[in-house]
């Protein structure tokens, strides 16, 4: 296990470093001055020289380039174009927004999806099962930011019932959780739906297995049978699924974001863009990166605990 | 049905992708996703004739009107028709969604080829680089790079199929695999083929079933990302009309009028169901031969 556990994190710290560079070549990539790319037209000629000197871009690529990895992994991610700040405190200044979107949103998809997608394999082919499946299509297929913007103009502009926009009043909790609703069902449904049908199909590949028939013919009663055997098999599949999910929340949380007019990652670097502050942008790119691929080891690490076939693999 | 036979003989497969037109037909879903498809397509091809205004014609009289007999699906803040615009914009979401994921799903399959094919640090390089491209959240990803290059139909298109083809070339890769054990490969490479003619006549014909399935499931994927970034303001240049675009604009005047939301939010649901619907179906027709292709 240890073994296993060292080996996937060393091909996720390969991947973050590969996909740095990467972020890293695109911007040398595209045509002109990188420095004036990043500040945009009204830059003053002062400002690009101090720019070219920060990015170092007089060195050859590969210097710029380890320079750049080895501020990264330092954690000095630059600083901010307009006020110096460094990138780093500002990224970390609006994560927990963004993380209590994407997770909240992940427990509200299992809460809801679990029990859906048991009920649909527990009474297979009746009305039950078809709507459940009606639904989860449904719930896939709605984009989560078309999503946002129809619960957004239900609860928010025509009944009022919650708030439109914001991420709520600091040290106020039951004010944030208000703000917090719309944006996080908006990301959930999605999940709601993929949840629902895979955990559907494990229980009814699970109900066949020896263990539960051998705890049925033990007497116990089905419900007991359904959460005490058939459920935890069934959960194992889910449990690999929800690391890419919270990589997928991470990304649909900008749009989500931008709508409600919430802080988050998402809604920094998309402002970041918009007054052409790279160095954010960039930064903001990094962590992201690597809070997806966290999230795919953890799930993969999890997956392995509990399933030895994965880590034998 | 004998599929094992489908790709050596010629008489086997219009048999075949019959009895799979039909058999797609009969599951309600999957007519279900065919006409959605259909209707998407067809307005796409027609929109000149089904629509009775054209997609930037102004009248700032009519400004946010709600539907009526003239506009069916009301104005937008420009007095434009949104029943022309949306209509019109299935042309920017197949326009984009096609070639993208026609073009991720070609650079994904030969890479996925090779680097099933060859193995060694071949394999372990592309497998890698297919993960560094999946680490990045593909939106955040699309927004920073439009964000440097300005938005363009080319742009969208690229960037689209650059962050697919990683899924495509995992697919392709795991069929090879499973492919490159069997013993017709083995006669193949017995009798000197080349590794090219290995892998182009030999392998791809028989592991690339899946990845049409692969692809009309990311056809709705595509459709969205590109809504998403025309939401943002980042997809394709006004005063094209796009699905994303009309939708910023509902959400610009979200209290003035719900319409452009809802009629905006209808014709993208519609098309990404009717995709999903489609390539679902087409999963489980093609899944019989999948099975066997594996079995044999």
């Amino acid at each position: 296990m240890i073994v296993y556990t060292v080996r996937r994190l060393l091909t996720a710290v390969a991947t973050v470093i590969g996909a740095v560079t990467l972020l890293f070549l695109i911007i040398r990539l595209i045509p002109g001055d990188p420095a004036v790319v990043m500040l945009g037209p009204r830059a003053s000629p002062s400002m690009i020289a101090s720019m070219r000197e920060r990015m170092m871009l007089d060195e050859s690529v590969h210097v710029q380039l380890l320079a750049f990895l080895g501020n990264v992994l330092r954690g000095d991610l630059g600083r901010d174009v307009l006020n110096e700040l460094p990138v780093l405190g500002m990224v970390l200044d609006v994560l927990p927004f963004t993380i209590v979107l994407a997770f909240g949103s992940i427990v509200l998809a299992v809460l809801i999806g679990v029990p859906l997608g048991t009920l649909a394999a527990a009474y297979r082919n009746s009305w039950l099962d078809r709507v459940t499946a009606f639904v989860s299509v449904a719930f896939i297929t709605v984009p989560p930011f078309v999503a946002g913007l129809l619960l957004l103009l239900l609860f928010a502009v025509e009944l009022r019932w919650l708030p439109v926009s914001g991420g709520g009043v600091r040290g106020d909790v039951l004010n944030q959780a208000r703000h917090l609703i719309l944006p996080m069902l908006a990301l959930a449904l999605t999940w709601v739906g993929y949840i629902a049908r895979l955990i559907r199909s494990s229980v009814l590949e699970e109900i066949t297995k020896d263990h539960v028939r051998t705890a049925t013919s033990k007497g116990l009663s089905p419900g007991r049978v359904l959460f005490k055997h058939v459920l935890r098999g069934a959960l194992i599949p889910t449990i690999a699924v929800l690391g890419v999910g919270f990589g997928n929340l991470l990304g649909g949380a900008v749009l989500i974001e931008i709508i409600f007019n919430r802080p988050g990652l998402g809604f920094l670097i998309f402002n970041a863009i918009e007054s052409r502050n790279y160095p954010v942008v960039q930064g903001g790119l990094v962590v992201a990166v690597f809070l997806y691929t966290l999230a795919n080891v953890i799930a993969d690490v999890s997956y392995g605990f509990v399933d030895p076939r994965i880590r034998e693999a | 049905m004998d599929v094992s036979t489908v790709t050596t003989t010629t008489a086997a497969p219009a048999r075949w992708r019959r009895l799979a037109v039909v058999r797609l037909l009969r599951d309600t879903t999957g007519a279900v996703g065919t006409l959605f498809v259909l209707l998407i397509v067809l307005l796409a091809v027609f929109a000149p004739l089904i629509t009775p205004y054209a997609p930037d014609e102004i009248n700032v009289l009519k400004r946010l009107a709600p539907p009526s007999a003239e506009h069916w699906m009301g104005t937008d803040q420009l007095g434009r028709d949104t029943f022309t615009r949306l209509v019109y914009g299935t042309r920017i979401a197949l326009l984009v969604s096609l070639p993208a994921v026609i073009a991720g799903a070609f650079v994904g399959m030969l890479l996925g080829l090779v680097a099933g094919y060859l193995g060694g640090w071949v394999e372990t390089g592309l497998l890698w680089l297919f993960d560094v491209v999946r680490s990045f959240p593909a939106l955040l990803f699309a927004i920073a790079v439009i964000a440097l290059t300005g938005p363009s139909l080319f742009m969208i298109v690229f960037i689209m199929a650059l962050t697919r083809f990683p899924s495509y070339g995992r697919l392709i890769r795991a069929q090879t695999l499973k492919i490159r054990e069997e013993e017709f490969v083995a006669a193949s490479q017995a009798l000197g083929c080349s590794p090219l003619r290995v892998m182009l006549r030999h392998i791809l014909p028989n592991a690339v079933a899946p990845l049409f399935i692969q692809a009309a499931m990311d056809v709705p994927v595509v459709i969205t990302f590109e809504a998403g970034l025309s939401f943002l303001g980042l997809g394709v240049p006004p005063p094209t009309p796009s699905w994303g675009s009309i939708l910023r604009e509902g959400y610009t005047y979200v209290r003035a009028t719900p319409w452009l939301i809802l009629f905006g939010s209808g014709f993208l649901v519609v098309a990404t169901l009717g995709f999903t619907f489609f390539a679902e179906a087409l999963r489980d027709v093609f899944d019989v031969k999948i099975r066997n292709e594996g079995a044999n």
